[in-house]
């Protein structure tokens, strides 16, 4: 798995390539860690090349849900595969995190 | 005990043989009238001397054969006390004999022979004590050749106390060609001086001091043989005597040769006891493992043997760990400042640790160099302790010389440094080894404590079939089912997943049983089970952990379902009378998903009723997950699909065509993640 991250203006944007397991959780804790000590407020996660989550990679951003909320960070994701938006909507999560399909939606919204 | 009777037996017929010759000796002389017929004297007396001779060498035989080898010193020790001894027995009989005053007390042929006899016990008693010390040095780390020679050579030697009964010239060429087989045994035998090579320094000069005064008085029992033989009115002549002359001549020529060698040995003797030393601390070093002693202790060792191996005057040596990072440091004769302005200065003149030795001969005549000009080191040899073609540490010795080290000491100390490096590549695959059992044994605890949390047996009543298929990953997961009946008609069943592995899935799924056992009994409605299930695991879960649950009350005689689903995945209900099947999804988050209080806003409660041979389907996400070689998961669809066909069959055998189907769709017989299938069929 692969993470890059790029500042955008505002917004601070998050790719993740390949499988987001248990191993590779850790680095997407870290670029979100990186993002919150920055002092970014507007994070936005691009998953579309994310192939395959883990209930452990779901843990990484329901373990910031609450922060984000008191803190007024906002945190989208966009561009899920049918199969990765499957897994946080049978999860509930979609009610949690805000999912929309497209980058630039995404920075509407952020 | 047996042997020591043996050399008891022996000694005393050597010393009854002894007194029979002196006694016969002084009937011949006294009375004239001997107590054996003259025709048969003499044969009796050689037969005598003969026996006293053999007797005696067997004695000294299992007497110096029983004695413990190694200890040279005290064997030499042992030779010239009882020379001494025997000496200053004869010197007393001779002064007393001065002392008398009387003339004919010397001439008188009874006295001097009675002395005479004395002077040949003692001889005798020294030569068959020193002949068999002898034998013990020479076999010493004995080879079959020398063990061959040294044992025929003495029983030639034994066998030639027949001589007695004849006459030799000694000087006779004829006689000495013959004998010179014996000759030769001997020199060869004396020049076994392996013992030689194992005494210190100090042992050596003790030898050589005590080899020479052995040599004193072997000269002067000869001396004393040959003034009585001078004098001349002996009946027993020892210096005629062939066998007494030959051991004589073996022990004169052993001693000489073996001063000589020791003499020659004591130049190159410090050397060999370095050597030796070395020896002993490749022996320590490998010790030092074996005992289990701990790795910290081994550095000490290795820093210490290469320095006195060396004569290093200062040395450091810096161990990494398998990232690379410094773990131990160790220094010797140098403070850690000194240590790190030389790294500096080396570092300046681009001297990298690699995985090559390096050797500098004069740093002094670097540049760079100033700040520790004062110290005073000037060559440095620097060696990497490698293993596996990783570095895990450099050892560095400092001379105040330059070009001070040879290159003996460096191959040495290589030698060393592999040695180590083996040894504490040991002490990390041990202590990984015991890590890797450790954390094994506390999954298998993990695993058992998880199987314990589930049901040991499922049955609801006779109008509902049951089945289960469970199959834990190669890793402790977090599958959990369980059921309640909360009165004969109605009954609470539960199937969810505990996120992430291992131990804390187990520890997680066993809050999870609680939570279930402890909520299911309020029979409340599933909606509120999951709000009062979320407010509880969410206190104790950690933060990344949930669980995903769903929770069904079925009532078997309304023939209805009540269920919430807490982000788990959707069970599947298949109608018998049109063949069709539906999920039962909805609104639910995952329990631990939501902290705060708003986790009723996600969650709902769905009600349904089925009839009868209707088939519920439950399952955990490992199912669905289970993907080919291409990485395609199994998914819904299929294993709707798989419901719907298999759904007139009993439970029991839905399962395994599930189970087949999805083993056949993975190529594998074996999950990645757990899996659980549950199947309930309606009657």
């Amino acid at each position: 798995m692969r993470i890059t991250t790029v500042k955008e203006n505002e917004y601070y944007l998050i790719a993740i390539e390949g499988d987001l397991d248990a191993s590779s959780s850790i680095q997407l804790d870290q670029a979100i860690e990186e993002a919150v000590s920055k002092k970014e407020t507007k994070i936005i996660v691009d998953c579309s090349q994310l192939e395959y989550i883990s209930s452990a990679g779901l843990g990484v951003f329901m373990s910031y849900i609450q922060d984000f909320q008191a803190n007024n960070i906002s945190l989208v994701l966009c561009h899920l595969s049918e199969k990765v938006r499957n897994v946080f909507q049978i999860l509930g999560l979609d009610e949690l995190i805000k999912i929309v399909n497209t980058k630039e939606e995404a920075k509407t919204i952020a | 005990m047996v042997l020591k009777n043996l050399r008891n037996l022996y000694f005393i017929l050597a010393f009854v043989s002894w007194v029979l010759i002196l006694a016969d000796d002084v009937t011949v002389i006294r009375i004239a009238q001997p107590l054996i017929p003259l025709s048969f004297s003499d044969i009796i007396v050689n037969v005598l001397l003969s026996t006293f001779f053999l007797f005696t060498f067997l004695g000294f035989k299992i007497e110096i054969g029983s004695k413990r080898s190694g200890n040279f010193n005290d064997l030499l020790w042992q030779v010239f006390i009882i020379g001494a001894i025997t000496v200053l027995i004869s010197l007393v009989i001779k002064s007393a004999g001065l002392f008398n005053q009387n003339a004919l007390f010397l001439n008188d042929p009874l006295i001097s022979n009675i002395l005479y006899h004395i002077n040949i016990g003692i001889i005798t008693i020294f030569l068959a004590n020193g002949f068999y010390v002898w034998k013990k040095m020479i076999l010493y780390q004995k080879t079959k050749r020398t063990d061959v020679i040294w044992h025929i050579f003495e029983y030639l030697t034994l066998i030639s106390v027949v001589s007695n009964f004849f006459f030799f010239d000694v000087t006779d060429p004829v006689f000495l060609i013959a004998t010179s087989p014996i000759t030769i045994l001997g020199l060869v035998s004396a020049f076994n001086l392996k013992w030689v090579a194992f005494l210190t320094y100090k042992q050596k000069w003790r030898s050589i001091l005590l080899l020479s005064l052995i040599i004193i008085i072997s000269l002067s029992f000869l001396e004393r043989v040959y003034e009585h033989h001078i004098v001349s009115n002996l009946i027993i002549d020892l210096a005629d005597n062939v066998f007494i002359q030959a051991i004589f001549g073996f022990m004169f020529m052993n001693c000489i040769i073996a001063l000589l060698v020791l003499l020659f040995n004591l130049p190159t003797s410090s050397v060999f006891e370095q050597k030796f030393g070395e020896v002993m601390l490749f022996q320590k070093l490998h010790q030092s493992l074996q005992v289990g002693e701990k790795e910290e202790d081994m550095y000490e060792l290795l820093i210490s043997s290469s320095m006195t191996t060396v004569m290093a005057d200062a040395a450091w040596l810096e161990i990494r760990d398998n990232k690379g990072g410094l773990k131990a440091f160790q220094n010797s004769n140098i403070d850690e400042y000194d240590v790190f302005e030389i790294k500096k200065a080396l570092r300046k003149n681009q001297v990298n640790i690699s995985s090559e030795p390096q050797y500098i001969k004069d740093i002094l005549s670097y540049p760079h160099t100033e700040k520790i000009k004062h110290l005073d080191y000037k060559s440095f040899l620097l060696i990497p302790l490698t293993s596996n073609n990783q570095l895990i540490g450099t050892l560095v010795l400092l001379k105040n010389l330059n070009d001070g080290f040879d290159k003996e000491m460096v191959d040495i100390i290589f030698t060393f440094v592999s040695q180590a490096s083996i040894s504490i590549k040991n002490f990390r695959l041990m202590s990984d080894a015991i890590q890797t059992e450790r954390y094994q044994e506390e999954l298998k605890i993990a695993k058992d404590v998880q199987q314990s949390l589930l049901p040991a047996s499922l049955y609801l009543n006779n109008t509902v079939e049951l089945s289960v298929y469970s199959k834990g990953a190669k890793e402790v997961g977090g599958d959990y089912y369980d059921v309640y009946e909360l009165s004969p008609t109605r009954f609470a069943i539960v199937i969810g997943d505990v996120s992430g592995h291992g131990t804390s899935a187990a520890f997680n799924m066993a809050q999870m049983k609680g939570v279930f056992q402890s909520l299911v009994s309020l029979d409340l409605p599933v909606d509120e089970f999951m709000v009062l299930a979320n407010n509880a695991l969410g206190r104790c879960l950690e933060k990344k952990n949930f669980i995903t649950l769903s929770l069904f009350v079925i009532n078997t005689e309304t023939q209805t379902i009540q269920y919430a689903r807490a982000g788990h995945c959707p069970a599947i209900l298949i109608n018998s009378s049109d063949n069709t099947a539906s999920f039962l999804d909805g609104k639910g988050l995952g329990l631990g998903l939501s902290r705060n209080n708003t986790y009723e806003k996600h969650i709902n409660k769905y009600e349904l009723s089925y009839s009868k041979n209707d088939v519920l389907i439950l399952y955990t996400d490992g199912l669905v997950e289970a993907h080919n070689p291409s990485r395609d998961e199994y998914g819904y669809d299929r294993l709707k699909q798989m419901g719907l066909e298999s759904a007139s069959d009993k439970p029991r055998q839905i399962i395994d065509t599930i189970i087949e189907n999805v083993q056949h769709f993975s190529g594998s017989t074996q999950f990645e993640d757990d899996c659980t299938l549950l199947i309930l069929k309606f009657s």
